[in-house]
């Protein structure tokens, strides 16, 4: 398989608060040092609890945002490195938002909203007709809904407009964030459904975010796990439903099965910010909630190292220092 | 909140030379000749010297900046130039036309205030009920009643009509008496300074003549901030807070003239530190229906005899005026809002 | 089209409506109203003679005269076309502006935004009035020159509350959509972040037109502005000015000289009143 994406080395600082003069006196890292590389044909899984940054990386390699440091290269050449955006001559990456309220034009037609990619790519007015007769056809609309605008429409409709609107243009990559968390359990799994078709009609490639190891798991052939900006583990999607390596990754599978939409969040948000205190930061940023802690976990950040076939862990207990633990040089 | 304040402080200077190259700039549409009044300040050198002269001993030949300059270097020791209309130093006129405006202005700032309270108060007791209902017509109504139109008819009813009181500032014997030895001037308010020397004539003349010039410029506002007053008080009064109150057993009233009406009163302050330019303005209506000599009027006879370094000292002055307004305005929310002190 | 329906619902919009409507149906027809003499700028107040003491109405003259013999009534007929014109200028010039300079700054950000900003902050700390009329007496007479001056003057009202609304819009995931699909931001900001952004636009709109009326009135009141003769209500109320005193034993003898225009004024300015209000109310509830 050829690789399509890979990310080397990226970081996101954002700027907390402002001095008298309006300079920036001390950033929080929202992404850090993160590397991976993502096959054609592949999802790749993004989970991770509420503010650990899933989004503002998935921002990043759609060239939304630009990177602090590190760099991002599709199909081999670079499209972002620190500070710096190459402008696409194609829309390549293309995205679902998590909101499908707000990622709608609430001023423009069904018709409108399809359009719009087709006519920035220069589609005339006869390709851009068959296009949206094809696209109506992928999601399940007729044409009638064409005239209607988007608060006519469930969110599960909006939800399969947004995806019609990211494949008009036929790009390789999608990125979906959090597509199914604001939907009904029932509706979750027609969107999944829509996009594992997709996949496999259009050759498509995906990184998909989402806080919930489920819906992951459904989807996903390999999982990246990441708390407050670091990627903690990254395996198969069977390897780390079988044998997570990570404390962090076992609390998320513990908490999974639990039915009720509302209960989902399984931690409380507060260590979390706990976490972001300066002086915090020193050593493995999970110590304070992680059950298996050592004197050394405070003292030293572990580096990401492999624990088995294609599956990497940052833990200081799954690499003890005499261990013949590899660093994985990206 | 220090910081905020601090903050404010350090932008005035920046504000004041961003608006003096403004209203500065404005010179550039007149021929040198012209603008040479904004750079005399003494009717010796209008009479002695060619105004070619002038011109070239001001270097208003010379580029834009370079005129800014000179002219900016004057206003810092306090030369604003000549007033060709009123015939003396802008600066004299500045001395005693701002007190006279800020009379005004307070005497309005203190009435609008005592009505807004009374009225939004008595409005949000009685939600609904037919008193509510009337201040809220009234308050529409005199909204939309420009005050040039009220100053005009305040003229006609009390003083053609009723003959109770007169335009200007002071009556002939008042004018007087202030001018006379033995009376100091402290303040150049009218009010003040006779109260201060123990004249109650003179205190009782300038009332007569200021508050017909008060209703007219506050009439506007007490609709606008008595309609703000109303809103916030209903919006206080459903608050939990005021529940607590109540249950702990405090009476009705104790419970609006301590605690709504506190809170209440946050937007209003905020909305009367907005006022202080819109009256301003208004105090240029006004001052000329009641022929009441202030900034305002003196802004409106120098326009019309194109008396350009009078409207650029006057222009100044009521920004200055403005500013600092605003900065007490900042320090009154301070004490009304005491969280925002800590921050 | 909803708007319109609830407007019409409401007793005091649907009365600043038809106050309006008035006022729009005799500027529309002022020529057969108070059709102007031949070969004379319709503008220009009829003269019926050069006296300055005011006539009373009378035959053909309903309104009566004001000083320099300016027949009121035509005046008043033809002021409205003035207002209008002024209004509708006034509004959409520097809503113009406003939209362009305000939703450009937000949607850029950062520094043009901080900049954009400070200019409107200088703008707004001059008194409105003062400002305007330092400006015109600079430019000198004429409805074109005030014109300028009010656009000049009032845009940043505009700038302000367009900007508040882009900065909320342009984070919007339908904007961040269109930036990825490769759209300009020329494209973006025309299509998604103007369109989502000009409501508050229209209240500001209807409450400013009376706003600006006021100013123009009360400028030629002083005596600032229009030609002299031109129709313009505020400048027939500036020659009643004299008269308001009456002769003695007779205080109101002149009363038509102020009243008609002080209602013409009062009327317009409620009638914007009234709409501006109800659209507000609309709007935010
Ligand atoms: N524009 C911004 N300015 C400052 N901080 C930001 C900004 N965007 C995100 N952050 C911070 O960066 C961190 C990561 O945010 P991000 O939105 O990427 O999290 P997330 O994993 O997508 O969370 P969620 O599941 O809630 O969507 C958070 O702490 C957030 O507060
Ligand atoms: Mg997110």
């Amino acid at each position: 398989m050829s690789e399509i994406l890979r990310v080397e080395r990226l970081s996101k600082y954002f700027s907390v608060s402002r001095d008298v003069f309006g300079k920036s006196k001390h950033f929080t890292p929202a992404v850090k040092d993160v590397s991976f590389s993502i096959c054609r044909g592949e999802t790749l899984g993004l989970v991770g609890e509420s503010g650990c940054g899933k989004s503002t990386l998935g921002r990043m390699i759609a060239g939304l945002l630009s990177p602090s440091g590190g760099s991002i290269y599709f199909e081999g050449s670079v499209i972002a490195s620190a500070q710096h955006v190459v402008k696409a001559k194609k829309p390549n990456i293309q995205m679902v938002f998590q909101n499908p309220y707000s990622s709608l034009d609430p001023k423009m037609t069904l018709r409108g909203i399809l359009e719009e990619p087709l006519k920035i790519s220069r589609y005339n007015k006869e390709q851009c007709s068959r296009r949206i007769d094809e696209l109506l056809e992928y999601i399940d609309f007729n044409r009638a809904s064409l005239t209607k605008r988007p608060r006519e429409f469930s969110g599960g409709q909006r939800q399969r407009i947004a995806i019609a609107r990211a494949i008009a243009t036929n790009p390789p990559f999608i990125i979906a964030d959090e597509p199914v968390s604001s939907l009904d359990v029932s509706i979750q799994a027609q969107i999944l459904n829509l996009l594992l078709d997709l996949r496999k009609e259009l050759d498509l490639t995906y990184l998909f975010i989402s806080h919930d190891l489920g819906v992951v798991q459904y989807i996903s052939n390999r999982v990246i796990v990441m708390y407050l900006g670091r990627i903690v583990e990254m395996a198969d999607c069977q390897t780390i439903y079988k044998s997570p390596q990570h404390p962090y990754t076992r609390l998320l599978i513990d908490s999974v099965p639990i039915p009720d939409p509302k209960h989902k969040q399984a931690f409380d948000l507060s260590v979390t910010n706990d976490l972001l205190m300066p002086g915090q930061l020193q050593g493995c940023l999970f110590k304070n909630r992680c059950p298996e802690k050592m004197p050394v976990c405070c003292e030293q950040e572990p580096n990401l190292v492999s624990c088995g076939e294609r599956h990497l862990v940052a833990c200081h207990n799954r690499c003890p220092e005499n261990n013949a633990c590899t660093i994985v040089e990206i | 909140m220090i910081k905020y304040i601090f903050r404010r402080i350090i932008a005035i200077p920046f504000i004041l030379v961003g608006l003096s190259v403004i209203i500065f700039s404005f010179t550039l549409f007149l021929t040198p000749s012209e603008r040479v009044a904004v750079f005399i300040n003494s009717p010796d050198a209008f009479q002695y010297v060619d105004v070619d002269e002038l011109i070239e001993q001001y270097g208003l030949d010379k580029p834009f900046p370079v005129q800014y300059a000179n002219w900016a270097q004057g206003v810092l020791r306090g030369e604003l130039g000549w007033s060709t209309s009123l015939r003396m130093p802008v600066s004299q006129v500045l001395r005693q036309r701002i007190p006279a405006t800020i009379e005004l202005m307070l005497l309005g700032q203190i009435v609008i205030i005592v009505s807004t309270v009374f009225l939004g108060t008595l409005a949000a007791k009685k939600h609904n009920q037919w008193v509510d209902n009337v201040i809220r017509f009234g308050v529409t109504i005199s909204s939309s009643v420009p005050n040039f139109v009220i100053g005009l008819f305040l003229l006609i009813i009390f003083y053609v009509g009723l003959g109770w009181f007169a335009p200007g500032r002071l009556g002939v014997s008042a004018m007087d008496a202030v001018y006379s030895e033995g009376y100091t001037i402290y303040t150049g308010m009218h009010l003040v300074d006779s109260i201060l020397n123990w004249r109650l004539d003179v205190f009782k003349d300038a009332l007569s003549h200021i508050i017909l010039p008060t209703i007219a410029y506050a009439a506007g506002p007490i609709a606008a901030s008595t309609r703000l007053m109303r809103s916030s008080m209903l919006e206080n009064m459903k608050r939990g807070y005021a529940d607590t109150a109540r249950v702990i057993g405090l009476r009705e009233k104790t419970v609006i003239d301590r605690h709504v009406r506190r809170n209440a009163l946050i937007p209003t302050v905020t909305f009367m530190g907005l006022l202080v330019p819109v009256l301003l303005g208004g105090s240029v209506i006004i001052e000329t229906v009641f022929n009441y000599p202030g900034m305002g009027m003196f802004i409106v006879t120098a326009a019309k005899g194109l008396d350009f370094a009078a409207i650029i000292g006057a222009s100044l002055a009521v920004c200055l005026i403005i500013m600092i307004a605003n900065l007490a305005v900042d320090l009154l929310y301070g004490v009304l809002n005491p969280r925002l002190r800590q921050d | 089209m909803k708007i319109i329906k609830k407007l019409i619902r409401q007793p005091l919009s649907l009365m600043g409506l038809l106050i309006i409507l008035f006022w729009i149906t005799i500027a529309v027809f002022a020529p057969l109203i108070a059709p102007p003499g031949e070969n004379q700028d319709p503008y220009m107040m009829i003269r019926h003679s050069y006296s300055t003491v005011p006539t009373a109405p009378s035959e053909g003259i309903p309104f009566g005269t004001t000083e320099g013999g300016y027949d009121i009534f035509y005046g008043i007929v033809w002021g409205s076309r003035t207002a209008m014109i002024v209004g509708l200028t006034v509004v959409t010039l520097a809503s113009l502006l406003g939209v362009l300079i305000g939703g450009i700054g937000a949607y850029a950000g950062g520094t043009v935004d901080y900049v954009t900003m400070r200019v409107v902050d200088l703008f707004m700390s001059i008194p409105f009035l003062i400002a305007v009329i330092v400006m015109t007496v600079v430019l000198g007479k004429g409805l074109d020159k005030i014109i300028l001056a009010l656009v000049v003057f009032s845009w940043p009202d505009y700038a302000r509350v367009i900007r508040s609304e882009v900065l909320l819009v342009k984070k919007q995931e339908y904007v961040l959509a269109s930036r990825l699909m490769g759209g300009s931001h020329l494209r973006v900001f025309l299509t998604h972040t103007l369109p989502n952004s000009i409501h508050p636009m229209i209240v500001l709109v209807s409450v400013n037109f009376g706003k600006i009326i006021l100013i123009v009135a009360a400028m030629s009141f002083i005596g600032i502005g229009t030609e002299p003769g031109y129709a313009d209500w505020g400048q027939i109320l500036n020659f009643a000015r004299n008269w308001i005193s009456g002769i003695p034993g007779e205080p109101f003898k002149y009363w038509y000289t102020y009243l008609y225009p002080s209602l013409a004024i009062f009327s317009f300015v409620l009638g914007w009143t009234f709409l501006g209000d109800s659209i507000r109310d609309i709007m935010d509830g």
